[in-house]
């Protein structure tokens, strides 16, 4: 399957390219004052109102750097009332997809309640590529409900 | 933080010691990877260019851009290429076009009857049968003093293996047209004219009329028999 591979600060990430709708150039976002650091503000995309979050604040509390690759990408979900809705997220140089085997994605024995949304690994040499699941990433927040990170109980993660 | 990545001294050994360099000394690296393009050098490069900073104005354009509609084509267009002959521009579906050439000298056949059979032509060492569609369409001709020969071209139609060409006043270009702006022709419009015409549509506020191209080459056969 296609991957999206993608960086903050010096880790590289992967996230599954079939649930992002389209990657923009970074905008400029409207902030709103009082909300968490990692929620970088709403982006007028093409009419609509869609929430940003910095992922490298919410993963590495501080602030994607804004070079030319830095983006945001959007991706559509289903939200809590069963409805299509789209969120979007910024990462720093996105500049290459590639394919990766189902095979290839190696999942660990634990997974840690504060960051639920990291799935598996990917081998390349020696290193090891973190993957992101959009499904519980979305999951993740309560963007109806007064927004903040939304801790998934347990049995969630089974699925 | 951002200086940091100013300060990096471009490498552009690409330009020195590789394939773009007028030096007869080449790179050692180039014996592995054959061309700059495949080294990890130049990908690098190319890559770095994306880590500058953000000019200016660059999210404020990009802003701009992502918040206006995306504007949706119309699904369902064909590609067609639109040529004139004398005043009138028509139209023809561009998956039956080979080549636009420029004009060639015409063989004419003696003893012809047909008024559409003009010659034979030679394109690319092949002879091949020469039309006029002005004939066919039943265009009337331009006073000769408004010709302008620069313009002309002919053109090479290729279809189930048939070809056929034919001079035209003046290439317009390739259009693509989508069938739910076809109009239908006027009445006025001389009757042969109208047979071959699907119908008419607006390019850059003028018509161009539509030709059916199966009848078109239908009638081309037809006529040679």
């Amino acid at each position: 399957m296609l991957v999206l591979v993608f960086f903050l600060g010096d880790d590289k990430y992967m996230v599954e390219c079939e649930k992002i709708r389209e990657i923009s150039p970074m905008v400029t976002l409207k902030k709103v004052p009082h909300s968490p650091d990692f929620f970088a503000g709403f982006f007028n995309y093409r009419g609509a109102v869609v929430p940003v979050i910095d992922l490298r604040q919410l993963i590495q509390e501080s602030a994607c750097e804004m070079r030319l690759s830095t983006r945001i990408i959007l991706i559509d979900y289903i939200n809590r009332d069963n409805l299509p809705d789209m969120f979007g997220f910024i990462a720093e140089r996105v500049t290459e997809a590639t394919k990766k085997s189902k095979e290839a994605f190696i999942l660990p024995s634990v997974n840690f309640q504060e960051t639920p949304y990291f799935s598996g690994f990917v081998m390349e040499g020696e290193k090891m590529i973190q993957c992101i699941d959009l499904n519980v990433l979305s999951r993740s927040f309560d963007f109806q409900q007064p927004f903040e990170f939304y801790h998934l109980p347990d049995d969630s993660l089974c699925d | 933080m951002t200086t940091e990545i100013l300060d990096i001294q471009p490498v552009d050994c690409w330009k020195t010691n590789g394939v773009w360099s007028p030096a007869s000394q080449r790179c050692e690296k180039l014996k592995s990877v054959v061309h700059c393009r495949n080294c990890e050098i130049f990908m690098q490069a190319g890559r770095d260019l994306l880590e500058r900073p953000m000019p200016e104005n660059y999210r404020q354009e990009w802003t701009k851009v992502m918040a206006t509609q995306k504007e949706q084509e119309k699904l369902g267009t064909i590609s067609v290429i639109i040529f004139r002959i004398a005043k009138e521009l028509f139209a023809l579906p561009t998956r039956i076009l080979a080549e636009i050439i420029a004009i060639q000298p015409m063989h004419s056949i003696p003893h012809r009857k047909n008024p559409i059979l003009i010659g034979l032509v030679n394109v690319h060492g092949e002879i091949q049968l020469c039309v006029s569609l002005q004939v066919l369409l039943e265009v009337a001709a331009q006073p000769v003093s408004s010709y302008d020969k620069s313009q002309q071209r002919m053109i090479v139609i290729d279809h189930q293996d048939e070809q056929w060409v034919f001079p035209v006043d003046e290439i317009r270009g390739i259009y693509r047209m989508h069938p739910s702006t076809l109009k239908n022709a006027p009445v006025t419009v001389s009757k042969s004219n109208a047979a071959f015409t699907k119908g008419l549509f607006n390019w850059k506020e003028e018509y161009v009329a539509f030709l059916d191209s199966e009848l078109v080459l239908y009638r081309l056969n037809r006529s040679m028999q």
